[in-house]
């Protein structure tokens, strides 16, 4: 998992609750982890959430579909000080580009347009959530994961009866630390999700013992990765190799001996297929 | 069911869209400029959609009824297809929509004015003649029916034009629009088949194959005149058995004089899509089969698709007469009749 906030009262709860650690070794942004969570504190505005975001991606190793969630304070038009919410639709004050989160883990939470802001929010003029970050940090996270694994939630801190100006960083503490909960089943569902996905990367022999015998072009490559990959699906108790003579004389030859045995072995597509998702929560 | 609505605005105040909208009271509901900002972006998985698509209530703007491919009918010489709604609620696992479409969210488009005027246009453009349309390409035609209210417009605007023909192709049991009201015999409910275990283990969500011949015998006995679509074929080495199984069954159900037509085809799909298929299911052993790419598709080998429809034309010869037989492959186009024999309305006969 990957998190993003913007100030540091926003990460304690969240580095206390992970037991992250200090990674002493980043220097252009504050970085925590622990063996499965990094988190980075970016700074106040969209500009530094964006290169936090990247950042955090850089030095988390660049693994694909991993989750990015951005948590942080937003004021709202509406008093629900201490509220939660998932933002359903961002949107660039300034540039009007808009974005729409996927919701599909979203029913149980309570969800609002966010706005992202240049300067903070004074006038609320609309029904939505009001922070300075999010339509940074949602448009790089989608670069470097799948849609329905970002999200950005914020935790209400301030409204036109309850201006930002009275907030202090030990309340912004509280106010992240009270949403603990929240967070923590947000980020269980998107784990949820996060293993549907994973589960999709496809296992396969390896090419080596082909590759060191035979001399395979690119494109005969990709043919040889498709069917090992097919033949780990159906022949997962039989190595490829046993199909191959070993007296085989090229690398197309190969490729057809094991595509022609594929095709003569016992196909039954009826069996139980393994579960298509786990539950989500 | 539909936990989260997306509504274009300048829909919003549709009467349709607020119908819809009272069904789902539960719903979230966010408003857009339009459904391409959350049909189109890159970068969504398909798989995880299908765990609760969004509705995405929509207007369709532009071309609302295409020409159908070259060959794809069961009988026509004019052919078109029309797609009041994208994706399905069910969840086939050899869909070739998980390849197609970036999104699993169900689009609706309201305006289906705007939808049958375009077939009025093409019925224009083919004066005296007989003109099909065909629903069911990018949805099913009536799984969402009660939610949608289509049918029984698409149904309204049939009555008055007899020249005009509709296929609406399903598997769901969602009939009630067609029970309500008289047959008319320009409307064709084509149900999808395939063997009971085939169904159960890859249509996820779909009705079990007793229940759509329930309801298909419920239409036959008001009139209603059906097809049956054994598409796609699914081979392996219980092909022949399972099959012959499907076939008893179907026949014990349906007398061959309710068919309008019958059609066998192969699984078969754009390689683009496939591609997309394996990589959303890279695990999925029905794509490892063993396919070829030919002519820009995935399919059986053309010796493998020939000894498929060979013995269901065999198995349905039994049942069905040759006239109303029809088949698809991926180059060969094979049909059993030529035009010259098809009753009623002649032409190209092959999806």
């Amino acid at each position: 998992m990957r998190l993003v906030t913007a100030l540091t009262p926003e990460a304690a709860p969240l580095i206390e609750h992970y037991r992250l650690e200090k990674v002493n070794s980043s220097s252009m942004f504050p970085l925590y982890r622990n063996d499965n969570i990094y988190l980075v504190v970016s700074g106040i505005g969209k500009t530094l959430a964006a290169a936090a975001t990247a950042y955090l991606h850089a030095m988390s190793g660049e693994l694909p579909n991993q989750l990015f969630l951005n948590i942080g304070i937003a004021g709202h038009r509406r008093a629900i000080t201490g509220a939660s919410r998932v933002a359903s639709r961002i949107t660039d004050q300034s540039t009007g580009q808009t974005w729409y989160p996927s919701q599909i883990i979203c029913d149980s939470l309570d969800r609002s347009p966010l706005i992202t802001v240049e300067t903070v929010e004074r006038v609320y003029a609309e029904d939505a959530a009001y922070d300075m970050e999010a339509a940074g940090f949602y448009p790089i996270a989608l670069r470097a994961s799948t849609a329905e694994l970002v999200q950005s939630l914020k935790v209400i801190s301030d409204h036109p009866g309850e201006p930002v100006a009275d907030l202090d960083l030990q309340r912004i503490q509280d106010l992240i630390g009270n949403s603990i909960d929240e967070i923590d089943s947000l980020v269980k569902a998107l784990q949820g999700l996060a293993d549907i996905v994973t589960s999709t990367i496809p296992k396969s022999y390896s090419l080596d013992p082909f590759i060191e015998r035979w001399h395979f072009t690119v494109t005969q490559r990709h043919r040889l990765r498709r069917v090992l990959e097919r033949w780990a699906v159906l022949e997962k108790d039989e190595s490829p190799l046993t199909s191959v003579p070993s007296d085989c004389p090229s690398a197309r030859d190969t490729i057809e001996a094991l595509e022609n045995a594929l095709v003569a072995k016992r196909l039954d597509l009826h069996e139980p297929a393994a579960p298509n998702r786990p539950e989500l929560s | 069911m539909i936990q989260t609505i997306y509504i274009e605005r300048q829909v919003a105040d549709h009467p349709r869209t607020r119908k819809i909208l009272a069904r789902f009271p539960d719903a979230h509901q966010i408003d857009c400029d339009r459904y391409t900002e959350i049909f189109n972006p890159k970068n969504q998985n398909f798989r995880l959609q299908k765990q609760q698509p969004a509705l995405i209530i929509a207007h369709k703007f532009g071309k609302r009824v295409l020409s159908a491919p070259e060959g794809y009918g069961v009988g026509g010489q004019h052919n078109y297809y029309f797609s009041h709604m994208l994706n399905c609620i069910y969840d086939c696992r050899y869909c070739f929509l998980q390849g197609m479409y970036r999104s699993a969210h169900y689009v609706l488009f309201i305006n289906y004015d705007d939808f049958f005027e375009s077939m009025d246009r093409a019925l224009a453009n083919h004066p005296g003649e007989d003109v099909w349309f065909f629903s069911g390409y990018d949805c099913d035609s009536l799984a969402l029916d009660p939610v949608t209210g289509f049918a029984a417009h698409l149904l309204t605007f049939l009555e008055s034009r007899q020249r005009a023909f509709a296929e609406l192709r399903t598997k769901s049991t969602q009939i009630r629009a067609l029970l309500s009201v008289p047959a008319i015999p320009n409307a064709i409910v084509a149900f999808s088949l395939t063997p009971t275990e085939t169904a159960d283990r890859f249509e996820h969500k779909a009705p079990p194959i007793s229940k759509r011949l329930q309801a298909m015998r419920q239409l036959a006995d008001k009139g209603w005149p059906l097809g049956l679509r054994f598409d796609p074929l699914i081979f392996d080495d219980a092909f022949k058995n399972r099959y012959q199984r499907l076939f008893e069954e179907v026949f014990s159900v349906l007398a061959p004089e309710t068919l309008h037509s019958v059609t066998v085809g192969p699984f078969r799909m754009p390689q683009r899509f496939f591609r997309n298929l394996v990589r959303l299911y890279p695990s999925e052993p029905l794509f490892a089969s063993p396919f070829q790419n030919r002519s820009g598709s995935v399919s059986y080998s053309a010796a493998q698709e020939e000894e498929m429809i060979g013995f269901c034309r065999e198995e349905l010869a039994a049942y069905v007469p040759p006239e109303r037989l029809f088949s698809c492959s991926v180059d060969t186009r094979q049909h059993w009749n030529p035009p010259a024999q098809v009753p009623q309305a002649a032409g190209a006969p092959t999806q």
